[in-house]
């Protein structure tokens, strides 16, 4: 009895985690494509806060990919080379939009 | 590398608690829905602790998904005779009296090389000999045979019945296990008149087990004999 009840609750626990991970990394690609948009160097402070605990759930290749644009933006930002810092962007973007989708419960992703 | 270390640390330690929560019986005994689940978890827990590229949490919610929906699978199975019937198989009857059931075997994809394979290994050579078979559902053949042909028990013979006694073990490596006490009717009075008597300590044991009736049987370490 007590194996069926730790089973349950180890499903339970299972389902709500990988239903509040997905939310948060929703949440946390929404929050940093709003700030790659809007506020071009809020995204660097952002980014570093973000990393450490959306790394625990996604692929460490996507992680490295956009870390290495978003640093790849503020180095050309700093200096003053707006022309690649724009497509260090837009990479950056689309990486971010490319995680969202991977995250997304649909036929693609599931098969 | 000590990423990859610390990664099959965690991923051992996550095991180790879902095989104990699982209660796993010896391979031999698993039915195969339960061999296709132990085999499915250890490979998912190798993936990350080869590949740092994989968040460890990928595995870890995949085995302890699988672990849980094992667990309740099998709880629902003592519950429901369809279920467990749809998911396990019936036990089969495949040899009556010495005869193969045909019928049977071919629904179980059994070859009558198989079958008698299956008895070999059960010290029969001679299917005549055989009363029933039953395929179980693990794949395993349980065998019972003709009566003239089955061994001779203490009942048979009208002899007196001799009264087994459970042998306990109550020193294992020099450590005293207190919890076979109760079993073989020990206690810590007996046990330290023992070693008086025997004139050894428990640190010098590398065995000692017991009946109910005080019989004990002592195996000392090497370096003490």
């Amino acid at each position: 009895m007590k194996r069926i009840i730790a089973a349950a609750v180890i499903l339970v626990l299972c389902i709500a985690f990988t239903v509040g991970t997905n939310i948060y990394v929703n949440k946390s690609m929404d929050s940093l494509l709003n700030t790659l948009n809007s506020d071009g160097d809020g995204i660097y402070s952002l980014w570093e806060r973000e990393k450490r605990i959306l790394s625990v759930f996604l692929k460490h290749e996507d992680i490295d990919d956009l870390d290495m644009e978003i640093k790849n933006m503020k180095s050309y930002g700093e200096a003053g080379n707006d022309a690649e810092q724009e497509k260090c962007k837009v990479k950056a973007r689309s990486i971010i939009k490319s995680i969202a989708e991977g995250e997304k419960l649909t036929w693609g992703n599931i098969f | 590398m000590i990423t990859i270390a610390v990664r099959t640390i965690i991923l051992y330690a996550v095991l180790i608690l879902i095989m104990r929560v699982m209660g796993k019986r010896q391979i031999g005994q698993l039915q195969p829905g339960e061999l296709v689940i132990t085999i499915l978890i250890s490979e998912i827990a190798a993936i990350p602790m080869e590949d740092t590229d994989i968040p460890l949490m990928n595995s870890v919610i995949s085995v302890l998904l699988l672990a849980s929906f094992e667990i309740l699978t099998s709880a629902l199975c003592m519950k429901s005779i369809k279920l467990r019937s749809a998911l396990q198989g019936n036990s089969l009857v495949i040899i009556r009296n010495g005869v193969l059931d045909q019928k049977q075997i071919k629904r179980l994809r059994y070859t009558v090389d198989d079958i008698l394979e299956a008895l070999r290994q059960k010290n029969i050579f001679d299917i005549g000999d055989v009363q029933y078979a039953v395929a179980e559902t693990d794949g395993a053949i349980s065998v019972l045979l003709k009566p003239e042909k089955r061994q001779v028990t203490i009942e048979d013979m009208n002899l007196p019945e001799s009264n087994e006694k459970l042998q306990c073990v109550l020193i294992s490596d020099g450590r005293i296990i207190r919890s076979e006490f109760k079993d073989c009717g020990m206690n810590e009075k007996k046990l330290n008149k023992l070693f008086k008597d025997k004139k050894i300590k428990p640190e010098e044991i590398l065995l000692l087990t017991s009946d109910s009736e005080g019989n004990t049987n002592i195996i000392k370490k090497d370096k003490y004999k």
